[in-house]
């Protein structure tokens, strides 16, 4: 099986050599896809430089519009699994062979890398936790699914999610808003335990203050989905 | 009761708003499409102004004490349906910009790698 695994990165230049060489030594077996997301540092110089496989978007659309990017390579270069992997270390390379798995094994369609699972490595603040838990409380609710850490960028998707995902990405804070969407289509979702790292370097893109509105705005967006979401094909 | 004075303003402001959307058609700077709902909200406002009795019907009808917050009440109704035509027209246009963006980045990856294969080609 083709396996893609799409790097997302935004102002990653710390970070990026060493993610993509990391993935490239543990991973031989995949290919992957840089999407630069036209960060304000040199992230695309340095992919050059590096001869990197990458994308460079002329504007800034966000990690969804980036992602999206992602999925949409994928299916032109015909790949049957497509893994998100974050490009600031967090994401451990060796856990991608767990997550293509179920995948292979044709039982599930979107498996996620969950750090709660077995609560081991980086498990990230209290109020994150909570956030985290409520999230998962609401997709079980609206998605009928078991999600322990839905905000996880770290996921696999199958052939046709990967053909979903690159017509339909929700675009603001897709990693919770596409499981539902994924839920609503029909997809089987799964989750496997993987150990994250912290951050080594640069800052994530949810600050705390606007963690409260995050939550909000994303629990909305799942029920909201749940009610006028239409099923793909 | 509508003033004879406040059917004036009216008629007036409502021929200069209207006088202003051919304006910007003529200039191209607002296409039809859009043009379209604006016109309608001028088109009923002016038949308030020309007809205060009409008003005074449908005031009646709904309990609203005074045919000028009839009229107020309908301008807010289509600044409301302005608005939420604009919002999804904002919608539509990001969403559209958005493919452009990726397909063209898709572009200039293959364009860059091409370069790239054809310098190394001549090189030998």
């Amino acid at each position: 099986m083709k396996v893609l695994v799409i790097i997302p990165a935004y102002n990653e230049a710390l970070n990026i050599v060493n993610t993509v060489e990391t993935l490239t030594k543990t991973c031989p077996w995949v290919d992957y896809v840089v999407i630069n997301d036209c960060s304000q540092d040199n992230t695309a110089e340095i992919c050059r430089e590096n001869g990197f496989n990458y994308i460079s978007l002329p504007i800034n659309l966000g990690i969804g519009g980036g992602m999206q990017t992602g999925y949409r390579y994928a299916v032109s270069k015909d790949y049957d699994i497509a893994i998100q992997f974050d490009g600031d270390g967090q994401h451990n390379a060796e856990y991608i062979k767990d997550l293509v798995e179920p995948i292979e094994k044709g039982e599930a369609d979107l498996v996620i890398g969950s750090r709660f699972i077995n609560k081991e490595g980086f498990q990230t603040s209290f109020m994150r936790r909570l956030g985290i838990n409520m999230l998962g409380n609401t997709l079980r609710l609206c998605g009928k699914v078991k999600i322990t850490d839905a905000t996880s960028g770290f996921r696999a998707t199958s052939r046709e999610v990967i053909e979903f995902f690159s017509h339909h990405y929700a675009q603001d804070y897709p990693e919770p808003e596409s499981i539902i969407a994924a839920r609503v289509s029909g997809f089987r979702v799964k989750e496997v335990p993987v150990i994250m790292n912290e951050r080594t370097a640069g800052v994530s893109s949810i600050s705390s203050f606007k963690s409260v509105y995050y939550m909000i705005k994303v629990t909305l967006a799942i029920v909201i989905y749940r009610l006028v979401g239409k099923k793909w094909r | 009761m509508m003033t004879g004075l406040f059917r004036a303003i009216l008629l007036i402001g409502i021929l200069l708003y209207i006088l202003l959307i051919i304006y910007l058609m003529k200039k191209g700077r607002m296409s039809l499409k859009y043009s379209l709902v604006w016109f309608l909200a001028g088109l009923v406002l002016l038949v308030c102004g020309v007809f205060p009795q009409i008003v005074g019907f449908f005031t009646d009808l709904l309990g609203i004490y005074s045919e000028v917050n009839g009229v107020f009440f309908v301008g807010v109704c289509f600044i409301l349906l302005i608005i939420l035509s604009l919002t999804s027209i904002v919608s539509g246009l990001s969403e559209r910009i958005r493919t452009l963006v990726q397909t063209q980045a898709m572009l200039e990856k293959r364009v860059r790698e091409l370069e790239d294969k054809i310098s190394s080609l001549s090189e030998k």
